[in-house]
């Protein structure tokens, strides 16, 4: 078991108008396993997200990753986590701009002190057919490259889990259906646990289990 | 084409933009505010300058009307009244003269006057009234000092006047008083019009005729003349005598100078200039910085609107409308704050510029100031304004979208390289057609294209250091502009100390005094030449007897002048001419000084005339002096033997210099030693002189004014005063013993205050606090100038660097969401700061160094007493407090920003 969450809630606002974006949802991933979370916009799918990687904090219940109890962690401990432990996948790619391919790639491993697995993540980049952009500023990329790019990012500090939020939503269908085919056989190709949430059930198709969820619960 | 009215919705979008930019607003009306100060308090300082330099120039005039006409009848006057283009005359009538005792020393005028006409020629009573019964007298305060009357109304005049041949001599009524002002050519003494009429009715016939006498004023009228426009006094008054049937160059006519254009040198012009221009350029640093930053951070927003139909033009004018609505908020603030400023260190200039008698600092708040001040700065906004207007106008919807940080200028660029495409190759211009919105699509795309493979970024290893680095490096223009910014005050207080620090004391104090303590008459410094008479024989005998008892004193010495006009011999003249007209190195300088005015002539001959006339008439204008044997180790570049027993035998002479130099930038010598002069005195008498030496006098020793010819001569005491006749010092200069100084300067404070207020000492006691109160003016001004700079820079920087940091936020965001710690995000964002707080040092330093032993040197070496000195321990010194701004700032700006969660800044908007 490389993650599990527990009995997750999270609550905005007080009393009458209180509102609950997640309302007791427990969810575990098996390690290696692909998980699509799929919902509607407003169904808490991407707060279930924000609290599985760390960004956000639950009102209640644990995250377990890799053994560890995130919910424990203090703010810097908990970003040294993320950049350890989580590779995320942003809708709109967050690239930095100044930054080429190769060095938006091993940012979080030099920004942890770490030596780049150079070995590694020129498999990354070449499953992820990077190779010849390596030295490209992300403004002269396409939309496509630059997802790719941000998930050879997630990638490079080998995680324990990818959580990738709507990882298409800026892609046309085309452009959607590589970037998805790539990072799933990056996925399998690298062993590597992923968790993603999208609204859309035909890319949810291509993960080993769809999990729906709908007013903060998963049904 | 049919016109459309679109104003109303332009203003609008202009109007909401601005409203939803609260916060970035005040830091752009802070800009054009300080902007403002700075003209404002520029000139304001610089207006008050010119207006006491102007009302200095009237007092000495004695009238502050437009023109002047002497001698008339009374029908000649009032001819004047139909001439349409003057607005109003006065007239006052000349009675006398006083002939007091009491008053030798200072030229009285006794009028009847019109109430006008006292009030133009600044002796209207301020305490009491203008004379009404035959025997009520008003005059100013310095003749009843002299005459020792009490400031009371109604108190007794013992008064002889002097009308023509005749002496009245009776006792007044003192009817009222005025503030007596010793550059004013002479004290007015007013009688009433019963008084004038009983003694000396106004004369009829008129100076027209030719019959009159140059000294017949008495009894006649003369008339003071005010236009409605006061420009072009010269030819107004050319035309008056036209239209009245009178002769051009009646010597009875004459204009006020004081309203002849400011005589500014081109010195004070160009560092005038200078200064504006520094203002200019700061402005422009912030105000462009802000919105080029603006526009760009809204550029989706424009493209937004191009994109649904807002012309370039309308985009521009919402721009500029913003721009300019922020002014009507700045620009009055600073026009307000900036004349407080200037009202604050005015005193300190105008104490520098020594202004004669009562001149208060009271600023005159004149509307054209704040015009001029609210022009330049308008001025400045819109020049700042072009760049980032033209930037909105020609952003497109693509571009706009494809919007970070510091990638608009390329796609910009982009454009512009098309443009030139363009104009190469007609054939593509479909595609490259970039005003419709379809066509800018298909180039941008296309040149981007072409751009992915030249433009690669080499691989660095990603520290927080490379990263700031390059974040600061984003856009070039900003870091060079924010940079520029901070610099400028650095490198302007490194100049301003290299100035005070070159600003010399020992310089100073032997450029003012040759003598522990200089002693004259107050009229010799602010008199001028009109008052010659008084000034070159005012010290006093009585002082002079004084000294001789007093036991403080080691050595005195005086200094006698008696203007002259040199004749020459017909054996002087062969060399004068050999030396001087023959001269081609001399020709220059004659035809300067000819050309100034300084003609022996009328301003109606032309400085080659006014010489020929010299060569002619074979005189020229000199000064006789008489200098005791103590002074003559004081004379300068001395030729030839000085030997002071030969030169008190009486019958040598120590001649001077023209100051025409020739190339070798060595003056011309009048005469050489040995040769022969004959020297004339006031009485016509002739003595021949051997020329003993040559040499230059100092500037203390001599008269302070000077002709187109200063053909000066030395005599030795005794010879001058057996030669020339007794007469009192113009100068006399006192040595004291290091001990008795102190004693000195209290004995002749109490002198010149008790005894004799006419005469007036100057010290090296107060040479040095002259020096160290100039000093402190130039630390004062240029401490405000450096300090509006700096904070001009450091809001600059502020600007760019929260607005840098807000258009990041969401990148921030994902940073920390790949692992960044709050640590390294603020590391890094401070050091961002460091990285401009860098490159403002390399800046400042190098062009600090550059401009201080250049701009700033040459500038120094104008002013008198400098000695050039390297500097740049202020900018070392600024360069750790410039860190901490530059780290801190951002600092500050991070930690407002990430109160918000990762969760919310990483939301798209």
């Amino acid at each position: 078991m490389i993650l599990q969450a527990t009995d997750l809630k999270k609550y905005y606002g007080t009393d009458e108008n209180i509102v609950r974006a997640l309302d007791g949802v427990s969810l575990s991933v098996e390690k290696g396993e692909f998980v699509a979370i799929v919902g509607t916009s407003g169904s808490g799918k991407s707060t279930l997200l924000h609290m599985l990687g760390g960004l956000d904090r639950p009102t209640s219940g644990t995250v377990v990753v890799d053994d560890k109890d995130i919910s424990e962690l203090d703010e810097d401990a908990l970003c040294i986590f993320r950049r350890r432990k989580i590779g995320f996948v942003f809708q709109s790619f967050n690239l930095v701009p100044v930054l080429n391919v190769y060095e938006n790639v091993v940012l979080p491993i030099q920004l942890d002190g770490n030596e780049v697995d150079e070995e590694y993540v020129n498999d990354v980049i070449s499953v992820l057919r990077l190779t010849e952009k390596l030295n490209s500023l992300p403004r002269h990329l396409s939309g496509g490259q630059q997802q790719r790019v941000a998930i050879a990012r997630a990638l490079a500090s080998k995680p324990a889990i990818l959580l990738a939020d709507e990882p298409t939503g800026n892609l046309d269908s085309k452009t959607s259906q590589d970037v998805l085919g790539l990072m799933k056989v990056t996925g399998e190709r690298f062993g590597q646990t992923m968790v993603m949430i999208t609204h859309n059930e035909e890319i949810a198709q291509m993960a080993d289990r769809i999990v729906r969820i709908e007013d903060g619960k998963i049904v | 084409m049919k016109k459309v009215n679109n104003r109303a919705v332009v203003k609008r979008i202009a109007d909401e933009t601005r409203k939803a930019n609260r916060g970035k607003n005040v830091i752009a009306v802070l800009a054009i505010m300080l902007t403002a100060i700075l003209f404002t308090s520029v000139f304001t300082i610089g207006g008050s300058i010119l207006d006491k330099t102007q009302q200095e120039k009237m007092r000495s005039v004695g009238t502050d009307s437009h023109a002047g006409i002497k001698c008339m009848t009374m029908d000649e006057y009032e001819q004047l009244k139909t001439v349409p283009w003057v607005k109003n005359t006065a007239y006052r009538i000349y009675v006398g003269g006083l002939d007091n005792d009491e008053l030798r020393a200072i030229p009285t005028e006794v009028y009847y006057m019109e109430d006008a006409e006292a009030k133009s020629s600044f002796s209207y009573p301020t305490v009491g009234s203008m004379p009404e019964k035959e025997n009520e007298i008003m005059t100013s305060t310095i003749v009843l000092d002299a005459l020792n009357v009490p400031y009371e109304v109604g108190a007794t005049v013992h008064a002889i006047v002097a009308i023509d041949d005749e002496i009245i001599e009776q006792d007044f009524v003192l009817s009222g008083y005025y503030e007596g002002d010793m550059i004013s050519p002479a004290q007015m003494v007013c009688v009433s019009k019963k008084f004038q009429e009983k003694y000396i009715p106004v004369k009829t016939n008129s100076v027209l005729n030719k019959n009159i006498e140059f000294s017949d004023f008495n009894g006649r009228i003369a008339a003071d003349i005010n236009y409605y426009v006061g420009l072009g006094i010269v030819q107004q008054t050319g035309a008056l005598c036209d239209k009245l049937g009178w002769p051009p160059d009646m010597w009875n006519v004459g204009v006020n100078w004081a309203y002849m254009g400011m005589d500014l040198d081109a010195d004070t012009m160009g560092f005038f200039v200078a200064i504006l221009m520094l203002i200019i350029i700061s402005g422009y640093l912030i105000i462009y910085n802000i919105f080029y930053i603006n526009v760009y951070r809204d550029i989706r927003y424009y493209g937004l609107l191009k994109t649904i139909g807002t012309t370039g033009k309308q985009l521009k004018k919402i721009v500029w409308r913003q721009a300019y609505m922020l002014s009507l908020i700045g620009i009055p603030a600073g026009l307000f704050a900036g004349a407080f400023v200037g009202k604050v260190l005015l005193p300190f200039i105008m104490g520098e510029l020594n202004f004669t008698g009562s001149v208060d600092y009271e600023i005159e708040l004149k509307l054209w100031i704040f015009v001029f001040a609210a022009a330049f700065s308008l001025l400045t906004v819109y020049i700042s304004c072009i760049k980032p207007c033209r930037i909105a106008a020609e952003v497109t919807a693509v571009a706009a979208v494809q919007y970070t940080e510091g990638q608009v200028e390329n796609l910009i660029e982009d454009k512009i390289n098309l443009k030139r495409n363009d104009k190469k190759d007609r054939k593509k211009e479909d595609v490259y057609k970039y005003d419709k919105v379809d066509g800018s699509k298909k180039s941008v795309v296309k040149k981007k294209g072409k751009d992915k493979n030249k433009e690669i970024k080499q691989t660095h290893r990603v520290t927080i250091f490379e990263l700031a680095r390059q974040n600061t490096h984003r856009s070039g223009k900003k870091l060079m502009v924010v940079v520029a910014s901070l610099s400028l005050s650095l490198i302007l207080l490194n100049g301003i100390y290299g100035l005070v620090i070159g600003f010399d004391l020992d310089k100073y104090v032997a450029g003012f005094s040759i003598a522990d303590f200089q002693v004259n008459d107050g009229v010799l410094y602010n008199g001028g030449p009109g008052n010659a008479e008084v000034a070159l024989h005012g010290v006093t005998w009585e002082f002079l007897s004084e000294i001789g008892e007093n036991n403080l004193i080691k050595d005195t010495g005086n200094v006698y002048a008696t203007e002259c006009v040199h004749k020459f011999t017909d054996e002087e003249y062969a060399g004068f001419e050999k030396r001087i007209f023959d001269n081609p190195d001399a020709q220059g300088h004659l035809m300067y000084y000819a050309d100034m005015g300084y003609s022996l002539y009328s301003d109606e001959v032309t400085p080659e005339e006014s010489i020929s006339q010299i060569r002619e008439q074979r005189f020229i204008d000199g000064t006789i002096y008489g200098v005791s044997d103590t002074m003559l180790d004081k004379l300068e570049n001395v030729e030839g033997q000085l030997d002071v027993s030969k030169l008190n035998s009486g019958n040598y002479v120590i001649a001077t210099r023209c100051e025409a130099e020739s190339e070798d930038g060595v003056d011309v010598n009048y005469f050489n030693p040995g040769d022969k002069v004959t020297l004339h005195n006031e009485n016509g008498d002739a003595k021949e002189y051997e020329v003993l030496a040559v040499a230059d006098i100092n500037g203390l020793m001599r008269k302070p004014w000077s002709q187109m010819f200063n053909c000066e001569f030395i005599l030795s005491e005794n010879e001058y005063l057996t030669f020339m006749g007794d007469m009192q010092p113009m100068t006399t200069f006192i040595d004291v013993d290091e001990e008795n100084i102190e004693g000195m300067e209290d004995w002749l404070t109490n002198y010149t205050e008790k005894v004799d207020t006419n005469l007036t000492y100057n010290s090296k006691k107060k040479v040095e606090e002259e020096f160290y109160s100039t000093k402190q003016m130039y630390r004062i001004v240029g401490g405000c100038l450096v300090m509006i700079l700096a904070a001009i820079g450091i809001l600059n920087f502020i600007n760019t660097m929260i607005t840098s940091m807000l258009s990041r936020r969401q990148e921030f965001a994902m940073m920390e969401a790949v692992g960044m710690t709050g640590r390294q995000l603020k590391q890094m964002v401070c050091l961002e700061g460091v990285y401009y707080a860098l490159y403002t040092t390399v800046c400042s330093v190098v062009l600090g160094v550059l401009l201080s032993a250049t701009a700033f040197k040459a500038f120094g070496e104008m002013m008198f007493a400098y000695t050039w000195r390297f500097s740049v321990t202020p900018i070392l010194i600024c360069i750790p407090v410039l860190i901490a701004i530059a780290s801190l700032v951002p600092w500050i700006g991070f930690k407002t920003m990430v109160k918000d969660s990762v969760v919310e800044r990483l939301r798209v908007e």
